[in-house]
């Protein structure tokens, strides 16, 4: 069970790793990345995970008693969510510039940077 | 770390309150009050780390439960360099953004706030928020003059290839968590310490040097640093050149001391010093030849940035504490050196700019000086002494062993051939020889004032004075690998961390001596620099010849997204696979 569930980190990263090499489109690449940003998030998840474990809030713990969850690996994911949304509003945000300026969203068409002023 | 972010937020957020006088007067304020305080902790931690507990979560019977910062001189001068550099680049761009509002000093100061927690952090997590930090500061640095194409190319090309680079990065973390039940870097050496290394703990490691390589653009994960470093402006890449990459390495080495350090011993410690310096050769060899067939100001700079960045990895990759402590000197005296270089090229742009590529000779003093700053700054880079870099170089190789002349040789290649390729091309633009193309869009976003103002000057002399300063301190040597010894000490910095005090004396080092033929050398470099810069001017067929030699590498330079993420991964996939033969 755990095998085919660090597949999943493996496979999600993967796949959006080619999704972002191979993307024609930077609004497309920018949403692969995010793929590949939700391996990380799983594999956090994972690490965390205690077996029959529950939620690790512990004014709950006299009703409840028993393992949680590790809740440091939570409050990681969070960080890691924040930080992927505003890595994905950045690249979003050039991504406009970028149709505004050459009209395309076509990575291949910005190579520019052999033609610059000294 | 607070002061630059609470500023920050004053500028950002108090944007319309404040005069223009008032957000100069704040910004410069706050990176000088940074400064000192930075300079005051490194003062302190001369002796033994400062270690500071957030909200007073002391560790509990050798069990860490809080989160720590860890000042050592190492750290302590990171800081202070950086914000020394914030400080230039804010002078500067007093001038060169007219009219940005609050905007850009705020995330300036963002940047020196982030490089601080970088530096000084005791935790790997928050370094790795610290890291993402930086680098989300710097797209938008990078990107700042949004309505144009190359800077967008280049900030979308840093975005994408450091993204992956963070969450590569971010696995790892997770992956040495599971491991070792902790995130503070002193307990997770001493849960690893003693330990066989095993697969895991390779692709962990493999992970964490892929992250933190791609940040130091180390090839071939470099691809994206010239792309950015020759589309930011001018005072973004002070920033970014003298810290930003340096960071990277400073990263791997802190987690390398303080995690594997306790953990690969013996042959496989052997292996892994052969893989980086192999590394560090091919990126300085890459840089120097890409620097030397590149003909824009700012893209050279941006080689030789990562051929600096392949130096620094050799003399890491050598492992020992004196060759650690040269590194730690010649990165920071070639910072303000590269820093005062950016700003004079960015200086001579906007003249180019102004006079539509007209020579620049006979056009008045304060030309002449910025052709003097990017001359003098390129003699330093080749290791003219007294600069730091010429010090810090030969402790390097002092320190190297059996190694050195090989070390040597890079060296001298590596620092004749880039010194070379800024004097070659200042030359041609002082001759007017090479076709500059004018962007409106950045002119109109730097027209202002007079056309060079002193005040885009001062800063450029000052960093470039601070680097010759730095050379000239006494004991310079001394400090920097007493520094680099007490960051290497595995088992003090877990002392102090997890017992508040130190388990013994530190080793006492000593700096090796100044010889007289070394001294020559580093002269001989210049020399020698000089000599080969007029030799690329001179012979066409010389160029021709390079040009056509490098036809493949030039095209694997394109600015291709892509690509650059092809090669990261497959940089990624080949050091696990080496690093996992390593450990065998």
């Amino acid at each position: 069970m755990s095998i085919l569930a660090y597949s999943v980190v493996a496979w999600l990263f993967l796949i959006g790793m080619y999704g972002v090499v191979t993307s024609r489109n930077l609004i497309a690449m920018v949403i692969c990345l995010s793929v590949s940003q939700s391996a990380t998030d799983v594999l956090i998840l994972e690490i965390g995970y205690v077996h029959g474990g529950s939620a690790p809030v512990f004014v709950d713990l006299t009703r409840r008693p028993g393992p949680t969850v590790d809740a440091i690996m939570q409050a990681l994911s969070l960080t890691d969510v924040v930080l992927g949304a505003a890595v994905s509003a950045l690249l979003l945000a050039l991504a406009i510039q970028v149709e505004k300026r050459t009209g395309s969203l076509d990575p291949d068409d910005l190579r520019t940077t052999h033609r610059l002023p000294w | 770390m607070a002061v630059p972010l609470g500023a920050a937020a004053l500028l950002a957020g108090a944007e319309r309150y404040l005069g223009r006088i008032g957000r100069d007067i704040t910004a410069l304020a706050a990176a000088t009050a940074t400064a000192v305080l930075a300079a005051i902790a490194l003062n302190d931690s001369t002796h033994r780390p400062i270690v500071y507990w957030f909200g007073d979560w002391l560790p509990e019977r050798g069990t860490v439960i809080g989160v720590d910062y860890v000042v050592d001189p190492m750290g302590g001068g990171l800081a202070l360099l950086a914000a020394l550099l914030s400080f230039g680049a804010l002078v500067y761009s007093q001038r060169f953004f007219s009219g940005t509002g609050g905007r850009y000093p705020a995330l300036v100061l963002v940047f020196l706030g982030a490089s601080i927690d970088f530096a000084w952090t005791g935790d790997l997590f928050n370094l790795f928020v610290a890291f993402e930090l930086v680098a989300v500061v710097g797209f938008i640095l990078t990107g700042y003059y949004a309505s144009e194409e190359a800077p967008l190319q280049g900030a979308i090309n840093f975005a994408v290839t450091n993204t992956v680079g963070g969450l590569i990065l971010l696995m790892a973390v997770t992956i040495l968590y599971g491991r070792t039940g902790t995130l503070n870097l002193a307990q997770m050496g001493q849960q690893l310490a003693g330990h066989r290394p095993d697969g895991l703990v390779a692709v962990a490691l493999a992970m964490l040097g892929a992250g933190f390589l791609v940040k130091a653009a180390v090839v071939p994960w470099h691809f994206w640093l010239p792309d950015a470093y020759g589309t930011a402006p001018a005072p973004t890449c002070v920033m970014f050149a003298g810290v930003l990459s340096e960071l990277g390495l400073f990263g791997l080495a802190r987690v390398w001391e303080t995690v594997f350090s306790g953990v690969v011993t013996g042959p496989a410690e052997q292996h892994i010093r052969l893989v980086f310096g192999a590394l560090g050769i091919l990126t300085a060899l890459v840089g120097t030849v890409m620097a030397m067939v590149e003909s824009y100001g700012r893209r050279i700079l941006g080689f030789v940035v990562v051929a600096h960045m392949g130096l620094y990895l050799l003399g890491f990759a050598v492992l020992r504490t004196v060759s650690l402590g040269g590194v730690a000197l010649l990165a920071a005296g070639d910072g303000f050196t590269k820093a005062a270089l950016f700003l004079a090229v960015g200086v001579l742009r906007r003249r180019r700019n102004e006079t539509g590529g007209r020579p620049l000779r006979g056009s008045g003093g304060r030309v002449g000086v910025a052709v003097g700053v990017v001359a003098f700054g390129a003699l330093a880079l080749a290791d003219l002494p007294p600069f730091a870099s010429s010090v810090g170089k030969d402790i390097v190789v002092s320190g190297a062993g059996s190694a050195a002349a090989l070390i040597e040789v890079i060296f001298v290649i590596t620092s004749v051939g880039t010194g070379g390729a800024i004097l070659a091309s200042a030359a041609r633009v002082w001759r007017g020889d090479s076709s500059g193309e004018n962007s409106p869009a950045e002119e109109q976003a730097e027209s202002g004032g007079t056309p060079v103002a002193v005040l885009l000057l001062v800063p450029a002399v000052l960093l470039l004075a601070c680097g010759l300063a730095l050379g000239l301190l006494p004991d310079i040597a001394g400090r920097a690998v007493r520094a680099a010894a007490m960051f290497s000490d595995r088992r003090n910095y877990v002392a102090s961390v997890i017992d508040g005090r130190m388990a013994s004396a530190g080793p006492r080092l000593k700096a090796p001596g100044v010889s007289i033929t070394s001294l020559l050398g580093d002269g001989a470099e210049a020399v020698g620099a000089v000599a080969f810069a007029a030799l690329l001017l001179s012979a066409k067929r010389l160029q021709g010849a390079l040009g056509a030699a490098t036809v493949l590498l030039r095209k694997l330079h394109s600015g291709h997204v892509a690509d650059q993420v092809t090669w990261s991964l497959a940089g990624l996939a080949t050091l696990a696979g080496l690093l996992g033969v390593a450990f065998r």
